[in-house]
């Protein structure tokens, strides 16, 4: 359970590095995380309670009188649903274009159920992160946290990218292989911003931090990416399942990446 | 929307339009992704143009009220909704249906984007078939809701304008290779009269789908109806014919000896005003279907009717005006671009759009 955090000052790197020679596989992490869940299943409930929700908005939005589509992702033959924060993918989404001139009852209520979403999932995803890093939580982070979450969510949808398509096979690749370093090195940003770092800090902290497990992270990506998903595409509870068995997973993996515990635990001693 | 009403008589008994000829009382240079062949409509003040896009100008001066680009190419309907304050205009294109915002949007400050144009996707059509993309449908409203063909396919839906969910579907053909596009229904006291190559004549239930009657016509080719008092108007590759609204039956046909591909009718005032794509322009009684009068006409068009006026743009390409009690021609209009879209009458004007520009004529 949650650690109890005794530096009531903000920090920029609160949590004890990884021995430099240390290196961690995908799947010893993975196998570290579920070890931990077994061990404590208090960090599951967060999104399993969340996964709940994601799936009951599913529900409200496909029967009120405002347009909503089925999710783009679950359009595709094969998705990689993965963001740098532990998310939930639904199996509907409701684009902006919809909510522009709604009379206002309507509006409230479109508005109030999008906004419902992001803020449970940020919520689940800072105190299951501060639970597997074995901190206090704190409101502050949650703020930033949310800050970040929400960006992530409204700047594409108001600038309407919702997702990269790779129509052309090496254009693709190559456009993969940026983001995926992109994303290998903001992997450990939410630990970071959970722990108490600023924005800045917690980005510095988590490039540093990802040197050298790049293969690992990038491993993780991909498994946590396909999950997210596959789940989601099974019909009715998808939602729930993605969001509920996937997002612990993640929130841990952060947590466990970036604790000291990982290198006792899943860590494989390096050439 | 197209063809003024919801039986799609192209006559509207409130409006007027030049009598003897016409001069250009302003242009609307559209932007480059514009592309207007469809017959523009108006509701209050704006006049709404599709292709490749959606056009929204001031009716008095023709200045853009906003653009949306997209892949809109139908006239759009104007329908009521009852979670937005301003209007949807449906509208479609060969890839589906669509749902737009009759206020524009927003625009979002800092780029060139808007956000709140496009309400909602509608049922999708299938991808290009064999002769390339479908041909987008002509959208109507009826009764609160949306119906329409949907492009490439062989059914015929009702649409809830709020949010483009299907109230009702109705496919002719399912399991069969067959196809023919539904043309644009018609609707009338609560049931909707539609058409479709080959043969197919059929009358749904406005609010359930529920099927009235259906009929296979002598001809394969059949055009969009009209429907009136009297009964459902139905042109033929050859012929008109009138049937009743109630079963069906064959009231009267009328052979034209016509080669009618792509051509509807007018009606108004007990009057059907009808081209051969042969020779002729004709007016036939809508009671019995016999002969008022003919006039020389040569190509396919869609007419329309205001006051004591027929027009007819023929083969897209140029304007002509007929008396409608005799046939005598009183101007012809020739635009210096084609394609040149069916006009739209209101208040002694009409408004047409010709393909990179929208045209508002008045009496010269």
């Amino acid at each position: 359970m949650p650690g109890e955090n005794n530096d009531g000052t903000e920090r920029d790197a609160p949590i004890r590095q990884l021995p430099q020679t240390t290196r961690l596989s995908t799947v010893g992490v993975l196998r570290t995380v579920l070890r931990r869940i077994r061990r404590d299943p208090v960090l599951a409930v967060p999104f399993l309670a969340v996964g709940g929700l994601i799936a009951l908005v599913d529900w409200l939005r496909t029967h009120d009188p405002i347009p909503a589509t089925a999710s783009e992702a679950l359009s595709q033959s094969v998705s990689l649903q993965y963001s740098v924060l532990p998310h939930g993918v639904a199996r509907t989404a409701r684009h902006v274009d919809a909510l522009i001139d709604l009379k206002t009852p309507y509006f409230l209520w479109a508005v109030g159920l999008e906004l419902v979403v992001p803020l449970a999932v940020g919520t689940a995803g800072w105190l299951t992160i501060a639970w597997a890093l074995e901190i206090q939580p704190r409101l502050r982070a949650l703020g930033r946290y949310l800050i970040v979450l929400i960006s992530i969510i409204s700047i594409p949808r108001v600038l309407g990218v919702s997702s990269i398509n790779l129509d052309s096979f090496l254009l693709g690749l190559a456009l993969l292989a940026v983001l995926l370093f992109v994303f290998v090195r903001l992997f450990l940003f939410p630990a970071f911003l959970v722990s108490g770092c600023g924005f800045m800090p917690a980005l510095r902290q988590s490039r540093r931090r990802s040197r050298g497990d790049g293969m690992t992270i990038g491993g993780l990506i991909f498994v946590l990416g396909l999950a997210y998903w596959g789940l989601a595409t099974v019909p009715i509870v998808g939602a729930f399942l993605s969001t509920a068995l996937v997002a612990p997973v993640h929130a841990v993996a952060l947590g466990v990446l970036t604790s000291t515990e990982t290198g006792a635990v899943g860590a494989n001693p390096s050439e | 929307m197209a063809r003024y009403d919801p039986p799609g008589t192209g006559y509207n008994p409130e409006a007027s339009g030049p009598k003897d000829d016409v001069a250009v009382a302003w242009t609307h240079e559209t932007p480059d992704w514009f592309r207007g062949s469809t017959e523009p409509i108006s509701y209050g003040e704006t006049i709404y143009a599709g292709g490749h896009g959606l056009l929204a100008l001031d009716r008095e001066t023709g200045s853009r009220q906003f653009g949306l680009q997209g892949p809109y190419q139908s006239s759009p309907t104007v329908a009521p909704v009852s979670i937005y304050q301003t209007k949807t205009l449906g509208i479609t294109a060969s890839g589906g249906i669509f749902g737009l915002n009759a206020g524009g949007g927003q625009a979002v400050p800092l780029t060139d984007r808007t956000v709140g144009g496009e309400r909602w996707t509608g049922p999708r059509s299938p991808g290009p078939g064999y002769f390339g993309p479908a041909e987008s449908a002509t959208p109507i409203t009826a009764n609160g809701s949306i119906y329409t063909a949907v492009p490439g396919t062989n059914s015929l839906v009702a649409l809830d304008p709020n949010n483009g969910e299907v109230e009702w579907r109705q496919t002719h053909h399912e399991n069969d290779p067959v196809s023919g596009t539904y043309n644009r229904p018609a609707v009338y006291d609560g049931r909707v009269f539609v058409t479709a190559w080959p043969k197919q004549a059929t009358a749904y239930d406005a609010d359930t789908g529920e099927q009235h009657w259906h009929r296979e016509i002598g001809e394969q080719m059949v055009l969009p109806p009209v429907a009136t008092d009297e009964g459902v108007v139905i042109p033929t590759r050859e012929s008109v014919q009138l049937r009743a609204r109630s079963d069906g039956s064959l009231r009267w046909e009328r052979n034209l000896e016509g080669n009618v591909t792509d051509s509807a009718p007018a009606v108004a005032d007990g009057t059907i005003f009808v081209a051969d794509e042969q020779e002729s322009l004709h007016a036939l009684s809508l009671a019995t279907g016999e002969t008022q009068w003919t006039a020389p006409f040569s190509g396919k068009t869609t007419p329309v009717v205001a006051e004591d006026r027929v027009y007819a743009v023929d083969s897209l390409w140029a304007l002509e005006a007929y008396d409608v009690a005799t046939g005598e021609q009183h101007f012809e209009y020739h635009p210096s671009e084609v394609p040149l879209s069916p006009p739209m009458v209101g208040d002694g004007i009409l408004y047409l759009a010709n393909r990179g520009r929208i045209l508002a004529l008045e009496e010269a």
